[in-house]
């Protein structure tokens, strides 16, 4: 409920902000003859007074109805709103999901055998992932994995799961990198503390320490980054959509807020603070049911 | 690690000064010396290197036309499929990549520690509103910012450099103001106002010039970032525009050209990984070095 008042000042400003700004969803390739301008603008209901205007879209708005677009003609802004996210989303979650599960593994591998060859090798893995942008590692596997192997197709979208691999591990490899660090970080912290001393001097084994002790404690940092990690993730990345030519939302905000698309970008802009906001309160709820130090605050 | 450091105090009975001890423990770390040594390589080669060169990256050779990498040649990797030498123009646009990177990092620095520093010392309602203002900053999407920029300025250089910076000083100001803070109940402020010295001229005499340390270790990783954003928005198209050209879009042409000529792709991106790798692990050896209590 928090989040109202949010959007509604993202809503405002960025209303404000794309009518400010010079130029306007029909000043661009072709000059059209005036009268068939004023008409357009009509339609679009351009014409109105600007508050007038904020008004519509916000008495609309809260029907989840944002128009159509400016640009793609026969489109509503609500439909490539939900095709896009479907898209994004999936890929975003399955990347989500790899990188928690290999982040979380190499940071405990990591931290578990600290100092030894094995905690260096995750930390090169690590590394990478952080320091080499995803617009170099994306076209280098479309080369390797695409061009010179033939095991997946290069780019492009058909909803198969061929389609999906290379994004997907593209897209997770920056997340592995940072949660694996994360996690070797907080799990030597945990290791050292008295709680598993006790549990160790008790005769436990090291691997039911390791899981049943330490482990919970050890992972609240990564669920901290996890939820704000996510909803930049399913928002759509538009490197990702550009250079795998996926048909996902990231591109509809790029491209829509160049062309001056106003109601394309209203929608969107308003459906990725919705994506944020929902997910930093889901973070904040799962932390507290795994930490009962938050829960009896 | 320590031991180097008591092993200098028993020699000098001075002591030593907490930067030079940072200093005894940076150099005692052996990838982050030797990615300082592989980063002055890189910057010694794309600002010396092209000089030696009797043409430059856009000139094309028309008698050596998708040339092959040949390094007794004068066209040691080759040249594209105009003409253009790949490497000198690999060189030319990390010159491009490396400038824009040290200065945005400089800029969002100076501007980053300016802002901190008045909205620290001066505290209540400006500082509440100036901090206000920069976590509204940070929750908006960056692209979002961004695209505002090149719809008011256009797509130039300058629309770029100013993207940059705007993505980077809003972290390091917050950092900057935390310190401010705590220096504003310090004596030697005290003194300062006692001594009727007006608060612009305490904030740009006392508070800048204390809060610029705390900021500096951090300015690393801003290089790190700044030509991150730089190639990413240039990959994109909303950066460096042509006849200029940067690693960024460098590395999209030759994503572009994957199939025809993977060189295109390589080599631009393998100089751009390889300085983000270094620049990564110097960030890590002065964080390590300068705050020893981080781990």
């Amino acid at each position: 409920m928090q989040g109202v008042p949010t959007l509604f000042a993202l809503a405002t400003v960025t209303f404000f902000i794309m009518r400010i700004a010079p130029g306007g969803p029909f000043s661009g390739n072709r000059q059209l003859p005036k009268a068939i301008l004023e008409n357009m603008k009509r339609s679009f209901h351009l014409d109105e007074p600007i508050w007038q205007q904020f008004a519509r879209f916000l008495w609309n708005a809260l029907q989840f109805d944002f128009g159509p677009s400016m640009m793609y003609r026969d489109y509503s802004v609500a439909r490539l709103i939900v095709d896009g996210a479907t898209v994004s989303m999936e890929i975003g979650l399955a990347a989500m999901l790899v990188a928690t599960v290999v982040g979380v593994g190499l940071g405990t591998a990591g931290a578990v055998r600290r100092n030894t060859s094995v905690d260096y090798a995750c930390g090169f893995v690590a590394v990478i992932g952080l320091a080499v942008p995803i617009f170099v590692i994306g076209p280098l596997l479309q080369l390797v994995v695409g061009l010179q192997w033939k095991l997946l197709p290069i780019a492009g979208w058909d909803g198969t799961w061929r389609y999906k691999v290379l994004p997907i591990i593209v897209l997770a490899l920056p997340n592995i990198g940072y949660i694996a660090r994360l996690m070797r970080g907080s799990m030597i912290e945990v290791l050292r503390a008295d709680y598993i001393r006790t549990a160790r001097a008790k005769g436990l084994g090291a691997r039911l320490v390791l899981w049943r002790h330490a482990f919970g404690s050890a992972i609240l940092p990564v669920v901290a980054y996890l939820g704000p990690a996510t909803a930049i993730t399913v928002t759509g990345s538009v490197v990702i959509e550009q250079v795998f030519q996926i048909p996902g939302i990231g591109r509809y905000f790029v491209t829509g807020a160049i062309n001056r698309d106003y109601t394309l970008v209203m929608g969107v802009t308003l459906f990725y603070g919705t994506i944020i906001i929902v997910a930093n309160a889901l973070t904040d709820i799962v932390q507290a049911l795994l930490d009962p130090r938050i829960r009896h605050e | 690690m320590s031991d180097a450091i008591t092993a200098q105090l028993d020699q000098d009975v001075r002591g030593i000064s907490p930067l030079r001890a940072s200093w005894l423990r940076f150099s005692r770390n052996r990838l982050a010396v030797a990615s300082c040594g592989v980063m002055a390589l890189i910057c010694l080669m794309c600002f010396a290197l092209p000089l030696c060169f009797p043409f430059t990256g856009n000139d094309a050779d028309f008698a050596n036309l998708s040339a092959p990498v040949n390094l007794a040649s004068i066209h040691p990797f080759g040249t594209d499929d105009l003409g253009r030498d790949l490497f000198l123009r690999t060189l030319e646009g990390g010159r491009m990549s490396l400038l824009l990177g040290f200065f945005g990092a400089i800029v969002s620095v100076v501007v980053s520690v300016c802002y901190g520093a008045v909205a620290g010392y001066l505290g209540g309602k400006i500082d509440a509103l100036m901090m206000r203002t920069v976590d509204v900053l940070l929750s908006t999407p960056f692209m979002f910012l961004v695209i505002l920029i090149n719809l008011m300025l256009g797509r130039t250089n300058a629309s770029l450099f100013l993207a940059v910076v705007i993505g980077l000083w809003l972290t390091p100001s917050i950092i900057a103001r935390s310190q401010a803070v705590s220096l504003r109940n310090r004596e030697f402020i005290y003194a300062a106002r006692a001594g009727g010295m007006s608060s612009a001229q305490i904030i740009v005499q006392h508070v800048i010039p204390n809060s610029v340390n705390v900021v500096i270790v951090y300015s690393s990783l801003l290089v790190l970032e700044a030509i991150l954003t730089e190639s990413f928005l240039s990959f994109l198209g909303l950066g460096i525009q042509p006849p200029n050209a940067s690693w960024g879009t460098l590395i999209a042409e030759g994503a572009q050209q994957l199939e025809s000529d993977p060189r295109l792709l390589i080599l631009p991106g393998a100089f751009l990984a390889l300085t983000l790798l270094s620049l990564n692990y110097i960030t890590d050896g002065l964080r390590d070095a300068f705050d020893p209590n981080d781990r």
